[in-house]
Formats: structure tokens, C-alpha cells, sequence
């Protein structure tokens, strides 16, 4: 064979190379597009669209289960209808951090270690610390009062949630400026992830359990609102540990950046465990998987941004969660906290 | 540049070259080349589908961008919403849950057993005050009246004579054509009880360990009479969006105060090994595992 036929070859072969990788990329991002047109188009339905078919008589159509219109009934209720009505759903009070902190270690699951806590921002003893610590606001949501601070050399610090440097001014004044009455703030060890570096904020390990079983994970990285300039990403398991593709497809699933659950039987047993003292159908349990093995971070009664879901992962979701309302139901039923209630009025015709 | 030009053009040359070569004696290249050609048609092809999911994504953005008074909806926005209550979406739902039941015509909490029983239900009825019928109040002998009621609140009530129903809102105002499956027809004579009749059914709701309800009353002889309280009825109005959207708020109302129950017996308390966990109870951080 002559040099110029084995340079052409080898040409070829490597433009084989390029276009089987090409390919990939396009089929994965094909894909993608493929499951939020998919979803997109749901959302452009009304729920009663949505939960019908288009049999001939609709009116005996009892409907399909759906994991997103549960989740945002529950968020409407939270958000718009329970106060009104009187009713305070007692897992409210383990969405602040501390009272969450406690309910976790009450159920034998471990909390990062709390190293200070002060009643305001100008009272936290910054000089007590040590070189890396959490400092957190008791109330708050996506990590808006969640600051991951490493001391410099310089003696100032770096969040780590932004990557910047920052001062002890400017976290105590962003604390401040979202104080409340019941704001308490604490500061906790900085988790070290397993296998990752001092300093490396841990993946967000996220569990949607329905009241007991975990039925869903996510593992997150840079879901934090403060980090603006950070696109989080997100990759998505079955409590058995299989990866879905495509599944919550409108965020962005990272390239090959985000970790897997490594340890995720203890993650799905822990995280039954405590979602079956819930007395709810659905919440959300935040975890880090450490090199001390799994902590707990939060509770989560409403996400924000319920996940919509592919059309078949939406129905079997939505399925868990119909099973799970309808176990706390018997169980409410069976201690006679639930079920038709007759007056004392007069019992003849 | 001239000499750029001329290096590129002697690039493509010899490139050109070697493809001939290679194309005319190596029979192993040939298998290469034909699978080059195939993935350079498949990478077209997932192009062009590329191109046409992301007009068509852009369409439906444009779509869904005023519902949150903007031109285009934010992949990122999608999520953010507390979605669109529905009256449809939330009875089915929980007809769907309480149909996983060992007995599925009762239910989880039982209502359905106790509705079934028209004994039980007139001694449910009478001991909430509400008599089993009304005073004297002519109308055709085929005339039912449907009442929707949502744990308390009274969303639509459905005046049936024949084929045809007068719909009507809780306040009794006429609602119009609002259900396909049954016209409306205006003429058709309210019964002079029809607000007790809706304000009972009302009452009788609010005890019902379900957020939705029908109440139906028959013509019996010169009076209305109570006819059955279903908590699981097979055929439910599909009303028009605007309706059901009406109806939903109703719903959600009726699934709070249908956990009031539980909520005041301290059954939904947060658990903890041996009892129920107070927050404010402090908790020794050395307890921590």
C-alpha cells in the first residue's frame, strides 16, 4: 500500500471519528429538543385538557394521573388556599432550616455540625470560625441565605456558591437585607463531597418521596439563585438507580460534569425513612453525600419549579403519588381522623 | 493572502488526491467511505430535525409567553407556575385515589359505604337538620335538581327537566350553555325551594370527607325529595375552560377543608420516634448520629 493510499485512509478514519461523534451529539440534542417540545406542548394544554382524553363520552372519562398537576395543586394550596381556609400543614414547620435540622436528627439521620448560632447578622463571631464554613439564615429558599465561605490569604473570603470574594460586610449586609422576625442564623461545617476537593460545594442530592418511598432522584449542581452566572445542572435516577434521559428536559443535564448518586440505597432508605413521618402525599428531601457518608440538608414541602416531566414519567409519577395519597388516607381513616361525620340533630323524618 | 490561497488550494488537492485513491483500490477504505457518506446523510438529516424542533419549540414559547405577560416564554419559566386550578383535574384525582381502596366503591374513608346505605344516609341527613324532602313545590314529574357542592360551598346547580337543564351558579344566577353533554334551557321554571335546597346541600357537604360532592333531589309528588349523595359519581360535567377553571378554585377550597379533619385531630403532625415532633422542642446537636 503507497504512503498516499495510507494517508487517506487514515483521513478517512478520521473524519469517521468526527462525524460518529457529531452524530452522537446531534442524536442526544435531537433527543432533548424531541422531549421539551414534547413537554412544552403539554403545557400548552388546560389541566382539564390534559387529565381527558378524546374518547366519545369525556364526562365518564375518570382521567390519567399526572405528577405536575398534583404538585402544582399542592403548591396553590400552600401558597393561595390553605391559610385562608384555617389549615396550617404541620410539615411547614420543618421547612426553616433549624427546626428541619432537628426533625432529621430526632429520626437518626445525620445533620452537618453546627458551629455557631446568633440571632442576627452583626452578632455571628466571625473570629470563632474556622477556614471554611456554611453561614446560613434559618429561613430562605435556593440558597438566596446559603453562603459556602473559604478564608483567603488575604484574610477576606470566597463564596463559594459564586466562586467571588466577598467580605464579612457584604455577607452581613445580604443577610440583612433579607432578615425577618424569624430569622435565626448558624453556621455549620463546610461538607466536603465524596471524593471531591476541601473547598468543592457538594451535589445537591434531591429525593421526591412520596409519604415513605422515594420515588425519584436528582442530583444538582449550581442550582443556586444567588449564582446567576451558573446554568444549574441536573441528572435524573429512579429510586433503583436507573438514569432517565431526556425525562425533566427543560434543564440543562450538564456534560458529563454532574455525579451520580453513589451510595443511593442508603440515600432511598434514608430518605423513606423520614418522608413516611410526613404526613403529606409529596414532598421533596434534600441530601449530600459526603466522605463522612450522607447528611441531610432540607426539606422541601412546594418546589418551586415542580419538575415537569415527559408525558410517561409525568403519568408515573403522578401514579406514585395517587398510591402514596391514598395510603396516608387509610391510614387517617384507620386512627378516625378522617372520614363522614354525622350531627346531633334530630334523627326522625 | 495569494499565498494562503494557493496553500489551501494545494491542500484540497492533494486531499482530493487521496480520496480518488482510496476510493478506486483500498476495499477496506471503500467500507469506510460508504459509512463516512451514510453519517454525513444522518447528520443532515438530524439537522434539518434539529431545525425543525427548534422552530417548532419556538412556537409554542411564543405560545405560553403571555400567560406570563411576555413575548416568549423562557425554557426556564415553564416550571415557575402554580399551574391553573380545575375542577375536571382534582375530582378525577381523587375519585382515581379513592378507587385504589380494598373496596373501591367506598373509598378510603369509607363515604362511599355510608352513601350506598339510604338508611344511613337519611340518619346522616336528618342529623345534620336537613330534611329529606321539601315543602310542597309542584313541578314536572321528571325535574332533578343536581347540586355541586365543594365541602361547604354550592359551585353549580343543574335543574334538569327531559333532555335539557337550567345551570346555575351557586347564587343562583344563570350560567347559560356551559355543558356540552347538556343543553341549556332557560325556560325552564326554577323551584320555588331552590336555594334551601342549595344551602342544605351545602350543609350536608361540609360533613363529607371529600372536597366535591353531588346532592340530588328528584320531583317526588308535589315536593323535592333527597335522592342520593354521591362522593364518586361515574359521569362528571365537562364545562367550558372558563368553568371548570370556576369550579376548580371550589375544589381546592373543598380539599383544605377536606383536611381540616385530620389537621384538628393532630393527625398530620410530623412524626418522630415516639410520638410527634414539636419544633420547638431543642434538640442537643450531640444527638446527631
Amino acid at each position: 500500500m503507497s504512503a498516499t493510499s495510507r494517508s487517506a485512509g487514515a483521513d478517512l478514519r478520521g473524519t469517521l471519528r468526527r462525524l460518529e461523534r457529531a452524530v452522537a451529539r446531534r442524536g442526544r440534542l435531537v433527543a432533548r429538543l424531541t422531549a421539551q417540545v414534547a413537554i412544552l406542548t403539554e403545557e400548552t394544554r388546560s389541566p382539564m385538557e390534559r387529565t381527558l382524553g378524546t374518547g366519545p363520552d369525556r364526562e365518564q372519562d375518570l382521567g390519567v394521573a399526572s405528577y405536575v398537576l398534583a404538585a402544582r395543586m399542592h403548591r396553590r394550596h400552600h401558597v393561595h388556599v390553605n391559610a385562608r381556609e384555617g389549615l396550617r400543614e404541620p410539615i411547614l414547620d420543618l421547612a426553616p432550616k433549624l427546626p428541619g435540622r432537628a426533625w432529621a436528627v430526632r429520626n437518626g439521620v445525620r445533620v452537618a455540625r453546627e458551629l455557631g448560632r446568633w440571632p442576627d447578622p452583626d452578632a455571628v463571631d466571625w473570629d470563632a470560625l474556622p477556614d471554611r464554613f456554611v453561614l446560613k439564615s434559618s429561613i430562605g429558599a435556593g440558597g438566596v441565605n446559603v453562603f459556602p465561605l473559604v478564608r483567603r490569604p488575604d484574610g477576606g473570603w470566597t463564596d463559594m456558591l459564586t466562586g467571588e470574594p466577598t467580605t464579612r460586610a457584604e455577607v452581613t449586609q445580604a443577610l440583612w437585607s433579607r432578615h425577618g422576625d424569624r430569622s435565626t442564623y448558624f453556621a455549620e461545617e463546610f461538607l466536603v463531597g465524596r471524593g471531591g476537593r476541601p473547598g468543592d460545594v457538594p451535589d445537591d442530592v434531591k429525593v421526591f418521596c412520596f409519604y415513605g418511598r422515594p420515588f425519584y432522584v436528582e442530583v444538582r449542581r449550581g442550582d443556586q439563585s444567588r449564582a446567576r452566572d451558573v446554568t444549574p445542572r441536573v441528572r435524573t435516577f429512579t429510586a433503583d438507580g436507573t438514569e432517565l434521559h431526556h425525562v425533566r428536559a427543560l434543564l440543562d443535564p450538564g456534560d458529563g460534569d454532574v455525579g451520580e448518586p453513589s451510595d443511593l440505597a442508603t440515600v432511598v432508605e434514608v430518605a423513606g425513612r423520614l418522608s413516611a413521618t410526613i404526613r403529606r402525599p409529596l414532598q421533596r428531601l434534600d441530601f449530600f453525600e459526603t466522605g463522612d457518608g450522607l447528611v441531610f440538608g432540607e426539606v422541601t414541602l412546594s418546589p418551586g419549579h415542580p419538575p415537569a416531566l415527559g408525558t410517561t414519567w409525568d403519568r408515573r409519577m403522578g401514579e406514585a403519588y395517587e398510591d402514596a395519597y391514598g395510603r396516608l388516607l387509610a391510614d387517617l381513616a384507620a386512627e378516625g381522623a378522617l372520614g363522614v361525620t354525622f350531627g346531633d340533630g334530630p334523627v326522625s323524618a | 493572502m495569494l499565498d494562503r490561497i494557493r496553500d489551501l488550494q494545494g491542500s484540497l488537492s492533494r486531499f482530493r488526491q487521496r480520496q480518488r485513491a482510496s476510493t478506486t483500490r483500498d476495499p477496506q477504505a471503500k467500507e469506510v467511505e460508504r459509512r463516512v457518506a451514510d453519517l454525513r446523510r444522518e447528520l443532515a438529516d438530524l439537522d434539518a430535525e434539529k431545525a425543525d424542533l427548534l422552530r417548532r419549540r419556538r412556537e409554542i414559547q411564543r405560545e405560553l409567553g403571555p400567560s406570563i405577560g411576555r413575548k416568549v416564554m423562557p425554557l426556564a419559566r415553564v416550571e415557575k407556575t402554580n399551574g391553573t386550578a380545575s375542577f375536571v383535574a382534582g375530582v378525577r384525582m381523587m375519585q382515581r385515589i379513592h378507587r385504589r381502596a380494598e373496596n373501591p366503591a367506598h373509598g378510603f374513608d369509607g363515604a362511599g359505604a355510608v352513601f350506598a346505605d339510604r338508611g344511613t344516609t337519611e340518619r346522616f341527613v336528618l342529623s345534620h337538620d336537613v330534611p329529606l324532602r321539601t315543602t310542597p313545590d309542584e313541578g314536572p314529574t321528571d325535574r332533578t335538581v343536581v347540586v355541586h357542592a365543594f365541602h361547604g360551598q354550592v359551585g353549580l346547580l343543574e335543574v334538569a327537566v327531559g333532555g335539557a337543564a337550567r345551570h346555575l351558579d351557586g347564587d343562583l344566577a344563570d350560567l347559560g350553555d356551559v355543558r356540552e353533554a347538556v343543553p341549556h334551557d332557560g325556560d325552564i321554571p326554577l323551584p320555588a325551594s331552590l336555594g334551601e335546597v342549595a344551602a342544605w346541600s351545602a350543609r350536608l357537604s361540609d360533613h363529607v370527607s371529600r372536597p366535591y360532592v353531588q346532592v340530588v333531589w328528584r320531583q317526588d309528588g308535589d315536593h323535592l325529595a333527597l335522592d342520593r349523595l354521591d362522593v364518586d359519581p361515574d359521569r362528571l360535567p365537562v364545562l367550558t375552560e372558563e368553568q371548570d377553571e370556576r369550579l376548580g378554585h371550589l375544589f381546592d377550597t373543598g380539599h383544605a377543608r377536606m383536611l381540616k379533619q385530620p389537621y384538628l385531630a393532630g393527625a398530620l403532625e410530623n412524626r418522630v420516634p415516639g410520638g410527634v415532633f414539636d419544633p420547638n422542642e431543642p434538640v442537643d446537636p450531640a444527638d446527631a448520629p
